[in-house]
């Protein structure tokens, strides 16, 4: 009994017990932030990974200093293989710089920050109905550049005017160091150890790509079925929450364009190639937007993406968003059978995503990559008739899968009925 | 800065402690004082510079004002010194008022007249619910010439004392004072050090690990139950106890944390928490929760109402009144005025109960273990419907929760959970419990925090216990077995700190926990009164 023994072992072990988490979460590096090499059966996949996603990224990138982006939110993360055959050998390592969640904003933001400090030269972008959705009664001004400061901006090493990030380096510091000696990252270096034997575990690649096998997981267990009502569920209450327009109050424009627009210019200006696209939907999705009647919206977006990209020829950009035989596969009632392309209406799978690929990077593309019949080119020159096309798609589909029709049209009901919701 | 932060245990805490050391050794007492102040005002100034000259003006008026009462006092002009005290008191109501309920008093008044009056948003000083009551207990004492200073630089100490300042525990001048002039007890001292660090550790831990760790599991309810959307059974009820041990295990740590950082510069602060959900009764509840605030309440409200000594009714009034304005002083809202109406209510049939069991004699199966299994969960119960409202954004979420919690909204789970429970799905489904898609670890998780939770509060020692040989704080709590559930022997016996090797390597762990939760900083709920 002797307060100056208590002192000193309580000193020694809490230095120790410092130095053993930070070391071990360094070499387990289960977020893939310090990129400490993956070794299989031990740190390989990263199940933890999921939940640092916009931390750790903007971190990656610049380490792994790809020569081509992906860019967009979840879709392109899960569908988007960094590895596909068709990527030109030129443009290897390509870096997945996709973000669940991310506005468009963030995603040019990041790409900026990408552009700025690798020689990624090629960049892919997916674009998204649901990430331009404003309300009319948002009175910003669209043409305000830049908007105030996010937090996430800290982690990017230039500003949205193209100035250096003077907090950079202090947060990248504070990120390591907060990352190494956490409770947190403790408990998920040990689930990534413990989770190795599980092939269908949650996973980033060491190019940023979500191979989304913990979606086979859940159809193992509840069925596809579930994953699309529930996503299904999902969409239409957003759609139905508020009065959606592409356009803010008083002006025929908005921030997400505003920030697509911007990084066209970026893009250009280091004399990038940018491939833009609109995510593939499932049919079902699509009949969300037909049933809470955003199809003239989603017309109208397309409208305004079309204008914006011709007013500059460098860029093209495909449409993947009709009715096709791939989006159009009838989901599968059993637990053993899993959907072919889709995992729910709104996340493609990298099966569908090759054949995206295949079109997008055609001529680069090897002989024997068989080219797929997916997708159009549209612009200001055959937007109507795409459109138009699409309108009669919906009519085929909406006739030839009448179970489908009713089964959506009931949700619908079901939460218009749930109040406080707008009627569009 | 709070006290789980970077700042606070890594330069803050150790520079402070370090500097007022080398100075009481090298220039004395006053010097390390006076060190301790500044150190104290730049602590308060870091949330921000312009709180520093409110906190500053007030101790000047009160200081003056305590000096001027002591002086009546001593002359023995009472008369004068009433006036005076009167003055005194309004004047720091007056400031609390202001800033605390001024928006509140409007916007009812808006809402009774129809009016539309405004006023320019008025930021709530940190700690001045805290500092009022503290000063406003010292210019009665001193009215009363139980205490007096003298010394401006002491007083300062005394209000700004950084373990203290922010929420509490509420102290006495008459506590602190003795201790700050003692030459003994401010010295470098390896038990004082080592029982503060064991104790801030272990109020670290159940801060950051504990009420962090169940946060994520509560707020979520209750901003569900303000977006207006309907609850069901489990999901009510997760939310409330969720929240019910957030608070516990947050304020708990907070006072730990505030009595172990004192400690190591040899100062004992007041016991504010003595496990107060081992509680039989709500009267037993109320000495075990804030207890330094429930103290003052009874001695500046309840006794000079005339306490219990005008009758039972002016009794229950009188214990109503303190209760709601107990409520008003958690904050601005009729929530909380509910919330200690609630309390005013549980307390009076608590008496009365008291009283309709001594008439009867019934006080013999007291200790029965039935008896009191069903009075702790009366009252456990009672104290969570009580946080629903002391939680809720505004009386409507609050209902939306009570409403889940009565089984109104149907009875649901999440299906992921569901299916694995087999055959057994058929019969929920038969019992009208209904299931649906996503949310089964966020179920789980919630009743499996509230579970290991609840475990702890209730059946494992206290950090006052857990330190009991080595005096842990200012006073003690005493009760009889019959007040509240008992640790088991054996577990007091184990964890019966001392300082050898073993507890080091023991608490090094327990630091080492909270160290490693600093990295998501959340504040303490008792911060926003």
């Amino acid at each position: 009994m002797n307060p100056r023994h208590f002192l000193l072992s309580w000193t020694i072990v809490l230095l120790l017990l410092l130095i053993t988490t930070a070391g071990f979460n360094y070499l387990v590096d289960p977020y893939g932030l310090f990129g400490t090499p993956r070794i299989s059966g031990f740190n390989e996949k990263k199940p933890a990974a999921d939940t640092r996603v916009r931390i750790v990224k903007p971190y990656q990138v610049t380490r792994i200093q790809p020569r081509a982006l992906i860019v967009g939110n979840s879709r392109p993360e899960v569908g988007l293989d960094p590895e596909h055959m068709c990527w030109p050998a030129e443009n290897q390592p390509v870096y997945s710089l996709t973000t669940p969640g991310s506005s468009v904003y963030m995603q040019m933001r990041q790409a900026q920050h990408a552009l700025s400090s690798t020689p990624a030269n090629l960049i892919i972008a997916g674009i998204d109905f649901l990430d331009f959705l404003v309300t009319p009664e948002n009175h910003n001004d669209p043409f305000q550049w830049p908007p105030s400061v996010r937090e996430f901006e800290h982690r990017l090493s230039i500003t949205a005017t193209g100035q250096r990030n003077d907090t950079y380096r202090w947060q990248s510091a504070k990120d390591y160091a907060t990352t190494a000696l956490s409770l947190d990252t403790l408990e998920d270096s040990l689930r990534t150890i413990t989770s190795q034997g599980n092939i269908n575990t949650s996973n980033r690649t060491i190019l940023g790509f979500n191979p989304a096998r913990d979606y086979l997981d859940i159809i193992r267990s509840e069925g596809q079925a579930v994953l699309f009502q529930q996503k299904n569920d999902q969409v239409i209450s957003t759609l139905l929450k508020r009065d959606w327009s592409i356009y803010h109050a008083g002006s025929r424009w908005s921030h997400d364009f505003e920030a697509l627009k911007r990084l066209m210019e970026i893009s250009k200006k280091r004399g990038a190639k940018l491939i833009l696209f609109i995510n593939p939907y499932h049919a079902q999705y699509l009949e969300n937007i037909r049933q809470t009647g955003k199809w003239p919206l989603f017309e109208q977006w397309k409208r305004e993406l079309v204008r914006l990209i011709d007013s500059d020829t460098n860029n093209a950009i495909w449409d993947f968003s009709g009715y096709d035989r791939y989006t159009t596969e009838t989901e599968s009632a059993s637990k053993e059978t899993t959907h072919k392309w889709f995992w729910e209406p709104a996340h493609y799978r990298k099966e569908l995503g090759d054949k995206m690929l295949d079109q997008m990077l055609g001529n680069d593309c090897p002989k024997n990559a068989v080219q797929a019949e997916f997708g159009s080119l549209i612009s200001t020159a055959n937007i109507e008739e795409h459109l138009a096309r699409q309108r009669d798609a919906a009519q085929t589909y909406a006739a030839n899968n009448p179970q489908v029709i009713t089964k959506i049209q009931q949700l619908v009901l079901q939460k218009r009925g749930a109040g406080d919701l707008h009627t569009p | 800065m709070l006290f789980n932060s970077y700042e606070f245990i890594l330069a803050f805490l150790p520079i402070t402690l370090a500097i007022f050391f080398f100075i009481i050794s090298r220039y004395g007492h006053e010097p390390a004082i006076a060190w301790l102040v500044s150190a104290s005002l730049i602590f308060y100034a870091w949330w921000n510079v312009a709180y520093l000259a409110l906190i500053i003006l007030s101790m000047l008026i009160n200081y003056g004002m305590g000096k001027l009462l002591a002086h009546h006092y001593s002359k023995g002009t009472v008369r004068q010194g009433k006036i005076l005290l009167t003055i005194g008191i309004m004047a720091n109501l007056g400031a609390l008022g202001y800033f605390k309920y001024a928006n509140f008093f409007v916007s009812n008044v808006n809402i009774i007249a129809e009016t539309s009056f405004q006023l320019e948003t008025i930021i709530l000083p940190l700690a001045i619910s805290f500092f009022t009551f503290q000063q406003i207990a010292y210019l009665i004492d001193a009215h009363k010439g139980i205490t007096s200073e003298f010394k401006f630089l002491h007083y300062a100490l005394f209000v700004t004392f950084f373990p203290q300042l922010i929420a509490g525990p509420i102290v006495h001048h008459r506590e602190m004072l003795p201790q700050f002039m003692a030459k003994k007890t401010l010295r470098l001292n390896a038990d004082d050090l080592s029982i503060g660090i064991t104790i801030f550790s272990i109020g670290l831990f159940k801060k950051a690990v504990l009420a962090d760790g169940i946060a994520a599991y509560a707020s979520p309810i209750f901003d569900a139950a303000a977006r207006g959307e309907t609850l069901t059974f489990f999901e009510a009820w997760g939310g409330a106890l969720a929240y019910t041990m957030q608070l516990y295990f947050d304020f708990s740590g907070y006072s730990d944390m505030a009595i172990g950082a004192a400690r190591m510069f040899g100062i004992k602060l007041p016991l504010n928490f003595h496990s107060p959900y081992k509680a039989t009764s709500i009267s037993e509840f109320w000495r075990r929760w804030h207890m330094t605030l429930s103290r003052f309440l009874r001695d500046y409200v309840y006794i000079p109402l005339g306490g219990n000594k005008k009758g039972s009714c002016r009794r229950y009034s009188n214990m109503m009144v303190t209760m709601l304005l107990g409520g008003l002083w958690h904050g601005a809202g009729w929530t909380f005025v509910i919330w200690g109406g609630l309390h005013g209510v549980y307390l009076a049939v608590n008496h009365g109960w008291r009283k309709i069991r001594n008439t009867l004699n019934l006080t013999a199966g007291r200790a029965a273990p039935l008896y009191k299994v069903a009075a702790w969960g009366l009252t456990f119960f009672c104290v969570v419907i009580g946080w629903v409202f002391f939680r809720a954004a505004d009386l409507s979420s609050a209902l939306a929760i009570l409403e889940g919690m009565s089984g109104q909204n149907g009875f649901a789970i999440p299906n992921a959970i569901a299916v694995r429970t087999g055959n057994f799905q058929a019969f929920l489904s038969d019992l009208g419990v209904t299931f649906y898609l996503g949310g089964g670890s966020q179920f789980l998780f919630t009743y499996l925090w509230i579970i290991a939770l609840l475990l702890i509060a209730l059946f494992m020692p206290n950090t006052q216990e857990i330190m009991r040989n080595f005096s842990p704080s200012f006073n003690k709590h005493k009760s009889d077995a019959g007040d509240a559930l008992q640790v088991a022997r054996i577990l007091e016996k184990l964890s019966t700190w001392r300082p050898t090797r073993t507890w080091g390597v023991f608490i090094a762990i327990i630091s080492i926990f909270g160290l490693l939760s600093l990295s998501s900083v959340s504040e303490f709920l008792y911060f926003q009164f």
